[in-house]
């Protein structure tokens, strides 16, 4: 259970932003939702600088949508860097990507994800998709620090 | 005669007057000498002669008293000189000393050494002369053999020739020896041969010249008296024990004496002298035939030796001469050093190398004939080194001599003398320029070779990493169609889902129909990039072969994929062997084959697919038999072909690449799929694999 901690998207196409939000509204996902468009961006957001110094609008995520494919810095490095600081390391991290490379996946899972979601092809598959989330993510899983508070 | 018998009478009459006992005592004692004692009177006739003269003219004393030398027949010369020097000493009344040869009545020659003093009266007057006299034969014979032997070695030094020598050197000891026959005999014992090469003979007497047996020239008593050395003499043929007697008279030898030389233990040589008359040899005629015997036999060697000398140092100029010859007709360089480093030979080939003439360069070492000194010395030292191991060395140096800059590969090997240490460096040395070059020139091909092959290598490893370059770029861009290619895909389906969900109500029939049929486009071209994906899936990677249980596997296919489930077709598995091959890929295969066999169902008929399996050697192949509308043969081949379809997509939905990915992942297995059918008959497609033994 998260409950109301805000959930990071990581994601710099705007089309799968736009069907991303609408899947989680639509499988009644109401945590507030940011978007970092790049690599760089998300690392700002964590860190609290630049446009993201403000922790009340930006506050810290409990969980992050991560795709891969990212400019600047990729998705693998964000993971990566944020897998090495104390602050972000219990922060549930989920691949969500359109690559299906087995190198992707494993090097994911090895720098810490704790999931990985390829995106699926239809919208009603993704809408599935965001209900099965919920209700495993959000309801039946426990994360440190938010469900101990 | 008047004064003869007065002298004697007078004698006579001193003798009565004086002691007769004194007198013979007197006469007794100078009798018992060996030399001869007397007396003459004023005119020189003998008053006294003791027994051993008188022996020597085989006269008493009284037929000798009162006779002078002519009346004892002395030879005239040397009367009228003997009565001359018996009256100076009379005149002078001083003693005076001669010698003189003289021949007894009885033939005995002798050399005699007398004096005759004056005896004088009681006042002072020389009243007679007394005479002594001594025979020194012996010692002049040995003197005279001396001479002899002195005048022989003259002429053996002078003579050349063997048989001249001889013939001059047996004539005359023949003279000398009064001989009748001198032989020199050759003794061969192994051979069992005398040969009697040379003789001299006096013109009565027959020659013995001639090859003999031994036993034939010599009887077992000489032959054994010659093996140990010993001279036999034989003084009478006719009564000595050892000799035939018959035999030598008809020789005409009537003594002899033979001188055997032995050397290194070996019986080499003899030589004979014979007389015709039995003679007894006196031991100074014996040693001069011994000495005789030596000398002739030594010079005889040293002219034979001299003569082989001769003759081999001949062959060996012939040899010389020749050996010349072939070394200097070699292109080799053939040279010989003496110990101190200086050429005692050089070919031509050598000498026109140097530009030198052989009397300028033989003597001279290699720093004298212009070598530069590094070189010089490095020769000077493997020369000490060849002198100092008695091993033969080998090196390798570039000259420049008159044929310019050669390179040359030389041996230079110890010569050993008799007593096995090294006399001098003899040296072969060869120009291997040519040979250098080829080498060089086959190194440097190999080498280019290599380089190459090398090139090659790098070539094919650059081509290589282009080709996994862009093997890598078809990937990323396998990559980017997964990503590019469907996130707008996405996007498409996502907002005409968003369209038609959420503003239904602003929609007519016309545009719902129109967002239905993008959808359907974007759905078929989803499903194409994703067949094409999968394609370039099964064609790239590496790819690790397992053994793989097929029938297991099929079942969990049909197990896991909804489209294939049982309610919509039925798969009839039979017992399968244990295969070689990828699961994953063999996944696809398997239901990309289920598949077709329910897309190309027979209308109307439950989809039946039956899965068996043969082996054939190490071959396992798989069919699947189904009961389906059949593929006409000529198609057969199309349809395993990337996009390749038989009928329009609008009657059978796909994107054509199922069956090539079929194809394509047989082949990665190592295996192959073929396809048996007729039109209406169903199809039976098979896979080959690899047998797990």
């Amino acid at each position: 259970m998260i409950g109301a901690a805000t959930i990071l998207l990581v994601e710099d196409n705007e089309d799968d932003v736009f069907l991303m939000k609408r899947a989680l509204k639509s499988a009644g996902i109401v945590n507030p939702l940011c978007v970092a468009e790049d690599g760089q961006k998300a690392i700002d957001y964590l860190q609290g600088t630049g446009e993201f110094a403000n922790r009340a609008t930006y506050p810290l995520p409990a969980l992050i949508f991560l795709d891969l494919k990212l400019p600047f810095v990729r998705g693998l490095d964000v993971l990566a860097w944020l897998r090495r600081d104390d602050r972000f390391k219990t922060i549930i991290v989920v691949v969500l990507t359109s690559s299906e490379e087995p190198s992707d996946l494993s090097n994911a899972y090895k720098l810490g994800a704790n999931s990985y979601l390829v995106k699926p092809p239809t919208p009603q598959q993704l809408e599935e998709l965001a209900k099965a989330f919920k209700l495993y993510w959000l309801e039946y899983n426990k994360i440190p620090g938010v469900d101990q508070n | 005669m008047v004064a003869v018998t007065s002298h004697a009478a007078a004698f006579r009459e001193e003798r009565s007057l004086q002691n007769e006992k004194e007198f013979w005592i007197r006469d007794v004692t100078l009798s018992c000498i060996k030399d001869f004692a007397y007396i003459f009177d004023r005119s020189g006739r003998f008053i006294y002669a003791n027994k051993p003269l008188l022996d020597l003219w085989g006269l008493t004393l009284a037929e000798a008293v009162g006779k002078n030398f002519f009346d004892l027949n002395y030879p005239m010369d040397l009367a009228t000189k003997l009565q001359r020097q018996i009256q100076q000493v009379f005149d002078s009344a001083e003693a005076l000393s001669d010698e003189t040869p003289y021949t007894s009545p009885a033939g005995h020659w002798g050399c005699y050494e007398y004096i005759f003093s004056p005896v004088f009266a009681k006042d002072g007057t020389v009243e007679a002369v007394a005479g002594s006299t001594r025979d020194i034969s012996a010692r002049k014979r040995v003197e005279r053999n001396l001479a002899f032997l002195a005048s022989i070695g003259q002429d053996l030094a002078h003579l050349g020739g063997v048989d001249e020598m001889m013939q001059i050197i047996g004539a005359k000891i023949g003279a000398y020896l009064n001989l009748s026959l001198c032989t020199f005999v050759e003794i061969n014992e192994k051979e069992d041969e005398a040969v009697v090469n040379h003789d001299w003979h006096r013109e009565d007497v027959p020659s013995l010249v001639g090859v003999y047996r031994l036993a034939e020239y010599l009887t077992e008593d000489y032959q054994r008296a010659g093996r140990a050395g010993e001279i036999f003499v034989v003084r009478d043929t006719k009564i000595d024990p050892r000799t035939d007697s018959k035999r030598f008279t008809e020789l005409k030898i009537g003594s002899f004496v033979c001188v055997p030389l032995v050397r290194d233990g070996q019986w080499r040589f003899m030589l004979c002298v014979h007389r015709s008359e039995a003679y007894d040899w006196p031991e100074d005629e014996i040693d001069l035939i011994r000495e005789m015997t030596l000398r002739v036999w030594l010079q005889l060697e040293r002219v034979r030796a001299e003569n082989a000398l001769i003759r081999s140092t001949e062959a060996s100029e012939k040899q010389r001469r020749l050996y010349n010859t072939i070394l200097s007709s070699s292109p080799d360089l053939l040279y010989v050093f003496d110990l101190h480093h200086r050429f005692t030979y050089a070919n031509e080939a050598l000498l026109k190398t140097w530009g030198q003439t052989w009397e300028n360069a033989i003597g001279k070492n290699c720093l004298e004939l212009g070598y530069e000194p590094w070189h010089a010395q490095m020769h000077d030292r493997e020369i000490d080194q060849v002198v100092a191991t008695k091993k033969p060395i080998r090196g390798e140096v570039p000259f420049t001599g008159t044929n310019g800059r050669r390179i040359y590969d030389y041996i230079f090997a110890p010569v050993f003398d008799s007593n096995g240490e090294v006399e001098a460096i003899s040296g072969t040395t060869r120009d291997v320029t040519e040979r250098k070059q080829i080498e060089k020139a086959s190194r440097e091909n190999e080498e280019r070779f290599r380089t190459l092959a090398k090139n090659l290598e790098e070539i094919v490893q650059q081509r290589t990493a282009k080709l996994q370059e862009i093997v890598m770029e078809l990937e990323a861009f396998s990559y980017s169609i997964s990503h590019d290619m469907r996130s707008p895909l996405r996007a498409m389906q996502g907002y005409v889902e968003a369209l038609l969900k959420d503003h239904k109500a602003s929609l007519n029939a016309e545009a719902a129909h129109y967002l239905q049929r993008i959808n359907r486009g974007a759905g078929r071209l989803e499903l194409l990039v994703r067949d094409v994906l999968a394609y370039s899936k099964v064609a790239k990677g590496d790819l690790q072969l397992k053994s793989v249980h097929v029938e297991k596997l099929i079942l969990e296919i049909v197990q896991s994929y909804d489209h294939l489930a049982a309610s919509r077709m039925s798969v009839h598995v039979q017992s399968i062997p244990m295969v070689m091959g990828h699961e994953g890929l063999l996944t696809q295969v398997i239901s990309n084959i289920l598949a077709n066999a329910l897309k190309f169902a027979r209308p109307g008929l439950f989809p039946v697919v039956t899965v068996s399996a043969e082996t054939l050697g190490n071959q396992v192949v798989i069919s699947f038999s189904d009961n389906g509308i059949g593929i006409a043969p000529k198609d057969h081949e199309e349809i395993f072909k990337i996009f390749g379809r038989v009928y329009p997509e609008k009657q059978y939905e796909g994107t054509g690449i199922g069956l090539a990915i079929v194809k394509k992942a047989c082949e990665r297995m190592g295996g192959s799929v073929g396809v048996q059918s007729e039109l209406g008959e169903g199809s039976r497609f098979f896979i080959n694999l690899t047998k797990v033994l």
